[in-house]
């Protein structure tokens, strides 16, 4: 397990290699050994059957009637032994051995009544002979072995019995030196190691070879990467063509990747260049979407003066806008020192368009509202102004209203906007029963109701727009008309205008929480001052 | 947005549910203005199960309102839930749009 988790970690070339060079090794291994076996095997056979030859020979070598010749140590002359073992070392030489030799036995003693050594005469004595002899003597098989000598050391041998015409017996031995043997297997051992080592080198090399020239275009690829996220993907960081000179047109899957790789990346870099436009297209909208929202409050008025109207009145307005651009409105203004004018408003829809309309209403109001003077009136003209092709019945709900300073009384009209609530003097907070019309801007030719109320000292209007009661939380559910309710009604009765903007403000966002803002939220809050206020 | 269609005799009932609201007005628009071009005189919108209208939604309705008359059609509208009911008073398309509690009372209104 450990060994195979090592195997994942190595590079293509090792993974190629190693498994390579293992199997190189494990056959060069048997191949040698299995060779030298074989070898030693066909040495020892080969020897074998050399000194068989040379024992079967010895006879023929001799004169047709030698064995029937020799009788006692006289029977043959010098010379003919002389020239019978010149003979014998001869063919022995050419035959390959080191003792070749034929014994007479007598009285349990052996004498030489031939032999290829030199300097061994005719009845010499074998003085201590060897096992073998004896063996040979009883049994009268052919008898090879690897025998101990006493005399000429460790041999391998061949005995054999002879008779002669006459019946009487006689052996005949061939000897090789055992040392000699082992220099043949010593030199068959080092031809197969040798040749064995070195297919295992060519085997070696040529699979070092192989494995690099398979990875070397995948470590120029991988190379070739890096460049590329380093050079965060530039058209200018380009493949080597010399990694795929044929096109696609090979069967070489490297040269096949490295042209397909080369192809992604052109069409990568045009993404890219694609990508980058259209972000620059995106951040543009956005930059103009928050241009439009800076316009945008410009159409707002600047932050209430206090001072204005003597102290007499409280205004308090806020808008959060939900995009860049929002659909929202409010506006107030001094109509004369005696009266001041009101409105807020939300435009359907969200973001540009809607932006866009509100502009236009807002200032078609203003207008309005300076040279009509009455709410119903304003609504009428400006709703017949909005609605003249208007094909995509954008529309904006408006509540707007006209409060006299000195006595209290507020004229008003409701253009299908959220209903206020107002809060008495003591703090309590009610729904004001406005009428409902239709909302501004999509059907012309519609009239408006004209509706009165008095304010009096310490009571405030709230003006809010659907931002606020149809925020949702995290668990999706609405803030509600009956949260807002509770809310206002859990306000001291001395809140003023901005204190009562600023806790609805947190109570929303303390319900909305994380999740992002859906709406717009615009809140105006206009409250008279308490009785006892200097109202000069 | 959950749309079905169903017509009966030249009448095309589009039954609605979830949320009329910025997300879900375009494809009511879409596919009620589809159902026009098709030849589709009297449009019942049924809005049972539709359980809130936001200010898009409404626009949706003013849009379908004019291109209705304009094809020389009528449309009713049946079964609102109350706060959707709330919306259309307060902006004053109660008194534009014909509204009827049920598909039968709609029906009447259509003939």
């Amino acid at each position: 397990m450990k060994l195979a988790n090592w195997y994942r970690r190595q590079t293509v070339r090792r993974k190629i290699f190693i498994p390579f060079f293992a199997i190189t090794l494990f056959s060069s291994t048997i191949f040698t050994v299995y060779g030298f076996i074989q070898n030693t095997l066909a040495i020892e056979r080969g020897i074998d059957k050399r000194l068989l030859i040379a024992a079967y020979t010895l006879p023929k070598l001799l004169s047709a009637d030698y064995f029937d010749r020799v009788r006692d140590p006289t029977s043959i002359s010098p010379d003919e032994h002389w020239n019978n073992t010149r003979r014998l070392e001869f063919f022995l030489n050419k035959v390959g051995g080191t003792y070749l030799y034929a014994l007479h036995q007598e009285s349990n003693r052996y004498y030489f009544i031939a032999s290829a050594a030199t300097d061994t005469m005719y009845w010499a004595e074998y003085t201590n002979p060897a096992p073998n002899i004896f063996e040979v003597q009883k049994t009268w098989n052919v008898n090879i072995s690897t025998t101990p000598d006493p005399d000429y050391g460790l041999l391998r041998s061949v005995v054999m019995g002879y008779k002669d015409s006459g019946g009487r017996r006689f052996i005949i031995g061939a000897d090789i030196r055992a040392s000699e043997v082992e220099a043949l297997k010593r030199r068959a051992f080092l031809n197969f190691f040798l040749m064995g080592f070195a297919s295992f080198l060519l085997a070696v090399v040529f699979s070092y070879v192989a494995s690099c020239s398979i990875t070397q275009p995948l470590i120029r690829l991988s190379n070739f990467t890096r460049r590329l996220v380093e050079g965060e993907f530039s058209n200018a960081i380009r493949l080597d063509p010399s990694l795929f000179p044929d096109g696609n047109q090979t069967k070489a899957e490297t040269a096949i990747l490295a042209f397909d790789f080369d192809r992604m990346q052109a069409n990568l870099a045009e993404h890219i260049e694609q990508l980058k436009l259209t972000q620059s297209a995106r951040e543009r909208a956005e930059s103009e979407l928050r241009i439009a929202g800076q316009i945008q409050e410009t159409f707002l008025p600047g932050p209430f003066d206090p001072a204005e109207f003597g102290g007499g009145v409280q205004l308090q307005a806020i808008m959060k806008t939900a995009k860049q651009a929002g659909g929202d409105l409010f506006d107030y203004f001094a109509l004369d020192d005696a009266h001041l004018f009101f409105a807020i408003g939300d435009v359907s829809g969200k973001g540009m368009p809607a932006a866009m309309f509100m502009s236009a209403a807002v200032v078609l109001l203003r207008s309005a509202a300076k040279q009509w003077r009455d709410p119903a009136e304003i609504l009428r003209r400006v709703n017949d102004d909005l609605a003249i092709r208007n094909e995509s019945c954008t529309f904006v709900t408006l509540f707007i209203g006209c409060l006299d300073v000195r006595t209290g009384e507020v004229v008003f009209a409701n253009g299908g906007h959220n209903l206020p609530r107002r809060i008495a003097a003591d703090g309590a907070a009610t729904t004001l029963a406005a009428k409902t019309n239709m909302v501004v801007g999509a059907l012309g030719g519609r009239t408006f109701a004209r509706e009165t109320l008095a304010l009096r000292p310490g009571e405030a209007l709230v003006f809010y727009t659907d931002g606020i009661t149809e925020a949702f939380d995290a668990g999706d559910r609405l803030y509600g008309e009956e949260r807002l309710d509770r809310c206002l009604g859990a306000l001291p009765a001395t809140a003023s205008a901005a204190e009562i903007v600023r806790t609805v403000v947190a109570d929303v966002a303390g319900f909305v929480g994380a999740r992002e803002q859906s709406d717009d939220i615009t809140m105006l809050v206009l409250r008279r001052a308490p009785a006892g206020t200097d109202i000069s | 947005m959950e749309l079905s269609v169903e017509k009966r005799n030249d009448v095309a009932i589009v039954a609605a549910g979830g949320r009329l609201d910025a997300g879900g007005a375009p494809e009511f628009e879409t596919r009620c203005k589809a159902l026009l071009q098709e030849g589709a005189k009297r449009l019942l919108l049924d809005l049972a199960k539709v359980d809130y209208v936001s200010s898009a939604g409404l626009r949706s309705l003013l849009v379908l309102a004019k291109a209705v008359k304009s094809a020389g059609g009528a449309m009713a509208l049946c079964s609102l839930a109350p706060a959707v009911r709330d919306v259309m008073t307060i902006s004053g398309f109660d008194n534009i749009l014909p509204l009827a509690a049920d598909r039968a009372a709609a029906l009447d209104l259509l003939k």
